[in-house]
């Protein structure tokens, strides 16, 4: 979904801008509504990963009798 | 680096993350059937003591009761769930319940089943040791490709790096180690809170009651939480101009302004539900597309601005640097304005760099600037006629080879015009 933010606009009008001179960079407006969302992907990654981690360190810990 | 073996390079450390994650979970997996195996190494031993105590129980040694429970529990600890447990487990009971020739019939064959089951825990340790051991080394090929891959980013923006470095304030070891840690459990509260409130809005009604009354008051504190967590930490925690230049490896976009803009692209506007990103984070996000964004930071700014990875220069000797910079930069991103500092980046843009590096964002409601401009440029840009959109930027000015602007209004269609095609129909697209 778009969402029309004043940079997003810039970022298309860039990307326009840069195709009209032989520069294509497709990502460019997705690229910029993508940062609106980054700071809920970065918080599942961290808390997928950290849950991924703890299982690891749990097994770990049982493996040698400390869990 | 080129974008395709850097796109290759990113894959290729993905991939190693996840297989030596998964070679260390098998080499767990191969530890505990090591373990499982040496437990039931005695196994014989106990067996025959086991038989041996059911032998002393049916001639009537009442004392053998306890050899043949601790025979029971020893198997109930140690052994695998194969045939041997099973057959101790029964054998025991039936004695306790005193049908010792039921017992006995059971244990004939307990040997033969413990070696049963000592090649079954062999073979598992065996497959599981030499599962582990290739995804091991699948890892290990993988960590050493992404190493060399990381070696061959990093000393590709050497030089770059190396300059930008002589301007990078020096901060304490521990600072960004610790802001980053808090930024983490900032964006870990930051989505936990988004997902309850989410959850709460759509699925509350099918939670119980008590699930409900919790779930978005708690999701709403873990939201503001993070949120302001996030607004103190993340600043703290950006990376300076010559670590994005590492982590990236391909050439820079150099995104030039006056410093007086940083406030208007500093602001945050709504659009996402809940947003925490600045104009300037969205534009550096776009122009990631194309290469890391750096900038030069505000001299005496106590922190930086998120968005472009800042850099700081002398006030009385930047030219010679930004001259560098514009050299060893793929794009070079402009936002017009009217300090005086800017329009010497202009012309030096101008009469130095190719054409097809130069893009020049226009702020709307300025009309001097499209004059000063054109001042600049063999072709007129026109860009008086769309200066009267976006104060932040109203257009997008990027030139051919011969130094013809073409101007893209902000918000428009995607049609492109032309300087001197921009003569002929000069107000329809603008």
């Amino acid at each position: 979904m778009s969402v029309h933010t004043s940079a997003y606009n810039v970022a298309r009008a860039m990307k326009a801008a840069l195709a009209s001179v032989g520069v294509r960079k497709r990502t460019m407006a997705v690229r910029a509504n993508m940062v609106l969302q980054v700071s809920l992907w970065k918080g599942l990654m961290l808390i997928t990963a950290l849950g991924l981690l703890g299982w690891l360190v749990f097994r770990a810990l049982q493996l040698f009798g400390l869990g | 680096m080129s974008p395709g073996l850097r796109a290759f390079a990113r894959l290729v450390t993905a991939i190693a993350v996840v297989t030596a994650y998964v070679a260390l979970q098998l080499a767990v997996t191969a530890g505990v059937d090591l373990r499982a195996r040496d437990r039931f190494r005695d196994a014989p031993t106990r067996a025959a003591a086991f038989v041996t105590a059911l032998d002393r129980y049916a001639d009537g040694d009442v004392s053998a009761r306890a050899g043949i429970r601790e025979g029971d529990t020893w198997f109930e600890d140690n052994a695998p769930s194969g045939e041997s447990r099973s057959t101790v487990s029964s054998a025991a009971g039936d004695a306790q319940e005193g049908r010792i020739s039921l017992a006995h019939e059971r244990v004939a064959g307990l040997a033969a089943q413990v070696e049963q089951d000592q090649a079954a825990l062999d073979r598992d340790l065996g497959s599981s040791g030499m599962v582990a051991l290739w995804w091991a080394v699948a890892a290990g090929v993988l960590v050493v490709a992404a190493l060399w891959l990381r070696h061959r980013r990093r000393s590709g923006a050497a030089e770059i790096v190396d300059l930008v470095s002589r301007f990078t304030p020096r901060q304490p070891w521990w600072r960004r180690p610790v802001f980053l840690a808090a930024s983490g459990a900032g964006y870990g509260l930051f989505a936990a809170g988004f997902f309850a409130v989410t959850m709460a809005q759509r699925q509350g009604y099918k939670l119980p009651v008590a699930t409900q009354v919790l779930l978005l008051p708690c999701g709403l504190a873990a939201l503001g939480a993070g949120f302001l967590v996030l607004r103190y930490s993340r600043p703290r925690s950006a990376r300076g101009a010559a670590q994005a230049l590492l982590a990236d490896g391909r050439e820079p976009v150099l995104y030039l302004r006056s410093f007086a803009d940083d406030d208007s692209a500093a602001r945050v506007e709504d659009g996402a539900p809940v947003n925490l990103h600045s104009r300037e984070e969205q534009l550096a996000g776009a122009l990631g597309a194309v290469g890391p964004v750096i900038a030069v930071g505000r001299p005496g700014e106590p922190l930086a601005h998120l968005g472009a990875a800042r850099f700081y220069l002398p006030r009385d000797d930047w030219q010679p640097v930004v001259l560098r910079l514009m050299e060893l930069s793929q794009l070079i991103v402009l936002r017009l304005g009217l300090g005086e500092g800017l329009w010497w980046e202009v012309e030096q843009a101008r009469a130095c760099q190719p054409a097809r590096k130069l893009v020049l964002l226009a702020p709307g409601g300025q009309p001097g600037v499209a004059e000063r401009l054109n001042r600049l440029l063999p072709v007129p840009s026109q860009l008086d006629q769309a200066t009267a959109g976006d104060p932040w930027v109203s257009a997008v000015i990027v030139f051919d080879p011969e130094w013809t602007p073409q101007v893209q209004q902000v918000g428009a269609s995607t049609k492109i015009r032309r300087g001197a095609l921009a003569r002929l129909a000069p107000t329809r697209s603008l």
